[in-house]
């Protein structure tokens, strides 16, 4: 037989070639300990509302359980994005720094095989603990407190949560396709994670009574921040208040009502992760893999 | 497997790394590139492996590497010079590379047994705490154990000692036989042992593409300590010829 004909052996199907790209990254998450200190910070997080905040006093309409969860997933806006970014950012310009990539490379995968196995873990790694954790710790408080647990809206947080994830999981890998320095990826992470927080209602506004700013400028910025349609979607269970909302959330509440705001904080995440996505996708498929 | 580059240019920023390179490896030639740091060696390499985007024409089979990296990889084994500083264990990258390559684990096994490396023992170590020795041994039994129409070497013995080294020329025999090779090499053992025919870059471009036998080769061979380097072993590799 030909060198030729032994060589060209039949290529493994692509589910074989994603498991076993996927198993390498798994591995490397699992020794890094990502996925405990995830855990481990969502359930830190947990307990520390649930311990200090069953109090049957109402805050914003939400009492007991509801308040605690509606805490929980206020924190969760704010620290899910730096988790996302900081879990994704360098996975693919560290791989490419290396030599990873040009090993990877060397054998019959596509880059979507690579990019899809690397998408799976990471997203899995930052929304399995979530999806475990918060029910289970949800049960646990109401065991022990006495309270019902909100299931419907526990799911409403988990949802927006895992759309949120999804947002900053795109963000943070269109960032590490791009960018090859790991200062340069260190620097663009930072600067989304505090765009994605401080361009919410209430930083806006105080950019817009300093600095004379547009109305709209304003609207536009806080309306194009999944953030902000995160916060809000988790919000449009509470009574509508200026206060809490602010602005562009009391405006769009007005307008949309409670049931598009979810939607749309659910959606407008999505999409904004999924573009993201599909840029370093492209990224990949285009440019050099070194 | 037939190599085949046309006018192939590639920039990296300002630099250019390679300035109209053309090639061509017929099916089982066995080619090094030679050449100082920075002359474009890797980039060649690059291109032919299907990862970087070049202007020009590369052809592996008559198939465009970067498009159809996929079906022309499985014909295709790499040797880089070092080991990505891989956190992965020996077994999960021995198993991920059997399970991408279709391949037997014992294939590996025996591979790696043929240059003393004792894949087994070392199946929970990580990677990147393996010697540097012991990580190209792996790196070679990964590439070796495949049946492949197209090797890639990047300094393949540069971390081996003299039996290692000798380890490896047998196993390369004994697998490669027929395969088309493209050596990039500062070391002249290795020159000398493998290759028929040497290629010649500097700053990105084919300053001399000769076989080993060549008449116009031996004029350029008086010029400078590079040069001298060469000539040593190219003539190594005419007494290998010989015998």
């Amino acid at each position: 037989m030909s060198v030729d004909a032994m060589a060209a052996v039949q290529a493994p199907s692509t589910p074989v070639r994603v498991a076993a790209l996927a198993r390498l990254e798994g591995g490397d998450v699992l020794r890094s300990r990502w996925l405990l200190f995830c855990g481990g910070l969502y359930a830190a997080m947990a307990v520390l509302f649930i311990v200090v905040g069953l109090r049957e006093s109402g805050v914003m309409g939400f009492t007991g359980m509801d308040r605690v969860l509606l805490s929980l997933s206020h924190a969760l806006v704010v620290l899910l994005p730096l988790l996302a970014l900081t879990g994704t950012g360098l996975a693919v310009s560290r791989a490419r720094g290396d030599g990873t990539l040009e090993l990877l490379f060397s054998h019959p995968i596509t880059r979507d095989d690579y990019f899809g196995a690397v998408t799976l873990v990471r997203y899995g790694a930052l929304v399995l603990p979530l999806v475990v954790l918060m029910p289970g710790l949800a049960v646990i408080g109401s065991v022990v407190f006495h309270q019902a647990v909100p299931w419907v809206f526990l799911a409403r947080s988990l949802l927006v949560s895992a759309a949120l994830l999804w947002s900053f999981t795109g963000i943070g890998l269109a960032i590490s396709a791009r960018v090859s320095e790991p200062e340069r990826v260190l620097m663009y992470l930072l600067l989304a994670w505090v765009l994605g927080v401080a361009l919410l209602d209430f930083g806006l506004v105080g950019l817009m009574l300093q600095w004379r700013l547009p109305a709209s400028a304003v609207f536009a910025l806080a309306a194009v921040n999944p953030v902000e349609s995160a916060r809000l979607a988790l919000l449009s269970g509470a009574e509508p208040a200026l206060g809490t909302l602010g602005p562009v959330g009391f405006f769009l509440y007005d307008r949309l009502g409670p049931t598009w705001l979810f939607a749309i904080g659910v959606l407008w995440p999505l999409l904004v992760g999924s573009a993201a996505w599909a840029m370093a996708r492209r990224r990949l498929r285009t440019g050099d893999l070194v | 497997m037939r190599v085949e580059l046309k006018e192939v240019s590639k920039r990296f920023g300002s630099v250019r790394a390679l300035d109209g390179v053309s090639l061509d490896l017929a099916s089982g030639d066995r080619v090094a590139l030679v050449g100082p740091n920075g002359s474009g060696k890797s980039t060649l390499v690059r291109a032919v492996m299907g990862i970087l985007r070049c202007e020009g024409m590369v052809r592996l089979a008559g198939e465009d590497p970067f498009r159809h990296r996929t079906r022309l990889a499985s014909r295709l084994a790499y040797v880089p010079q070092t080991a990505p500083r891989l956190g992965a264990t020996v077994g999960e990258v021995t198993r991920a590379v059997t399970a991408l390559r279709g391949l037997d684990e014992a294939e590996i096994r025996s591979t790696a047994a043929a240059i003393d490396l004792d894949l087994p023992a070392l199946r929970r170590r990580p990677v990147r705490a393996l010697s540097g020795g012991t990580k190209q041994k792996l790196l070679i039994a990964l590439a070796l154990a495949a049946p492949a129409s197209l090797l890639i070497m990047d300094e393949p013995t540069a971390s081996l000692d003299h039996e290692a080294r000798n380890a490896f020329f047998r196993l390369f025999d004994e697998r490669a036989a027929g395969a088309t090779l493209l050596l990039c090499s500062h070391r002249l053992d290795e020159v000398r042992r493998l290759v028929d025919r040497v290629v010649v870059l500097e700053e990105g471009r084919i300053v001399l593409d000769a076989p080993v036998t060549a008449p116009e080769l031996a004029e350029r061979l008086n010029a400078g300590a590079w040069w001298r380097d060469l000539r040593d072993s190219l003539a190594g590799a005419e007494e290998r010829r010989a015998s």
